[in-house]
């Protein structure tokens, strides 16, 4: 049995453990590029177990459907990194409570109270690897150049 | 799935004390107390006792996990599970957006040696290079309207002090629950299914129902199938599902068979989705430029929205 069941069983726990953390952060986080990634998140894991269910019945039923999956996602991800940027161009943050104003009627807006002050250790931002030698910087160029 | 999960309400199909004795159990309870303490919220908190809570709750993860036959599958599970969910922890946990991209990336190249794992090797190709070029895509985006200055505010914040306890609790509840009764439906937890095994019709009834071009089972397969339906005693998990020959999945001649599966019996609804793809390019280019529109109305030169698009 015990095989065949039993492996079921690992990768339907991997892939719960997938939609339970894309849940948490779809609800927790407020960046709207994250919110993206972890519905990304939640279809991985049902992906994972329509895999798993689809070799346990010997069934090309589950990894069909992962293909469609797939597909949605793509689509999904097209529409949403269009709303995204349109979002962004309009309110100038990715933060999903400044469109709150949309929410029901009656229901009071959501405040920030305290907003934690930032560690020494996370004020990095990710850089590049400088390679090779720095080039030569003409300094009119310069001063037309906005921040990259 | 209510045949699987027998009558009643859920919470009464499971055994609360195999569950308790379950590593899983302490793996969940594990994982919600360092989501809790790692997840950016409304207190700042050291950061090395959450990691330590998640390490645990990996490792008691790990032990829970169903066997496999031999040593390297099973390494090669462990190995792929742990930086699939790990990542996919740290990508929920992280502050700033583009560790989150980073991350999330990491944990779809695990997903894919998962599906390599359940001879899905097209699956897994397929996911890591759609979701890489998506997540590179993704990246650029982050770096472009991210500010360079420093992290947001918002990054930092949640929904409130009461936010994180719920959802993440909530959430532990539901994964719970999911793994407490399939566990033991399967038989993994506690050792002997307290259901029936689904019924094994799958394999006797999907090659009538296949195109010409496609194998027929061997009669022996379906005969073989036939009693297992009917039967089902409690000791049908332990029979392996009933297989034929185009249901087969295994490494040999593997892209044929899906082409042929695909191409087949899911002819329309590879149409619709190529379908569906059109109609969402066109929908993303009609979103941008219905914006461009708008804001171009108030005066603003052409040149300068050049600039800002």
């Amino acid at each position: 049995m015990a095989e065949a069941a039993s492996e079921l069983f690992s990768y339907l726990t991997v892939g719960g453990i997938l939609f339970a953390l894309g849940l948490i952060g779809f609800l927790v986080r407020r960046n709207m590029i994250v919110m993206f990634l972890c519905a990304e998140m939640m279809l991985q894991g049902i992906s994972i177990s329509l895999v798993a269910w689809g070799k346990y019945h010997a069934n090309w039923g589950g990894q069909m459907l992962v293909i469609f999956i797939l597909t949605v996602a793509a689509c999904e991800a097209a529409i949403a990194l269009a709303l995204v940027l349109m979002l962004f161009h309009r309110s100038g943050k990715l933060d999903i409570a400044f469109w709150q104003e949309m929410r029901e009627e009656g229901q009071p807006a959501y405040v920030d109270r305290e907003i934690p002050e930032e560690r020494e250790e996370d004020k990095v931002w990710p850089t590049l690897t400088p390679a090779g030698r720095l080039p030569s910087r003409d300094p009119e160029i310069d001063l037309h150049r906005s921040r990259v | 799935m209510t045949a699987l999960f027998g009558e009643g309400p859920v919470w009464a199909a499971i055994p609360w004390n195999d569950l308790v004795a379950s590593p899983l159990a302490w793996g969940v309870i594990a994982g919600a107390i360092s989501l809790l303490l790692l997840i950016p919220g409304s207190s700042q908190r050291a950061r090395t006792p959450g990691l330590i809570f998640a390490a645990a709750s990996l490792v008691l993860f790990g032990l829970g996990l169903g066997r496999s036959e031999s040593l390297g599958a099973q390494l090669s599970v462990w190995v792929l599970a742990a930086l699939t969910v790990g990542s996919a922890g740290a990508a929920i946990a992280m502050r700033s957006a583009v560790y989150s991209a980073i991350w999330f990336a990491v944990s779809l190249l695990g997903t894919g040696g998962l599906f390599c794992l359940q001879n899905a090797q097209f699956l897994g190709v397929a996911t890591v290079v759609v979701y890489a070029g998506a997540i590179v895509v993704t990246f650029l985006f982050v770096v472009m309207l991210a500010q360079p200055e420093g992290h947001d505010a918002y990054d930092r914040i949640s929904w409130g002090p009461l936010a994180k306890p719920v959802v993440v609790g909530s959430s532990a509840l539901l994964l719970g629950l999911v793994l407490g009764t399939v566990g033991p439906a399967l038989g993994v937890i506690g050792g002997k299914p307290v259901a029936p095994a689904p019924a094994k019709t799958v394999a006797a009834t999907t090659p009538a129902s296949a195109a010409g071009s496609v194998p027929v089972a061997p009669a022996g397969s379906a005969k073989d199938s036939a009693p297992s339906t009917d039967a089902a005693p409690a000791t049908a998990a332990a029979a392996p599902p009933a297989r034929s020959a185009i249901d087969t999945i295994d490494n040999r001649g593997h892209m044929a068979r899906l082409g042929s599966v695909l191409f087949s019996r899911h002819l329309i609804a590879v149409e619709l989705g190529g379908t569906l793809l059109l109609a969402a390019l066109v929908g993303a280019v009609a979103i941008v430029i219905q914006g461009r529109d708008e804001r171009a109305k108030p005066g603003v030169g052409t040149g300068e929205e050049r600039n800002h698009g």
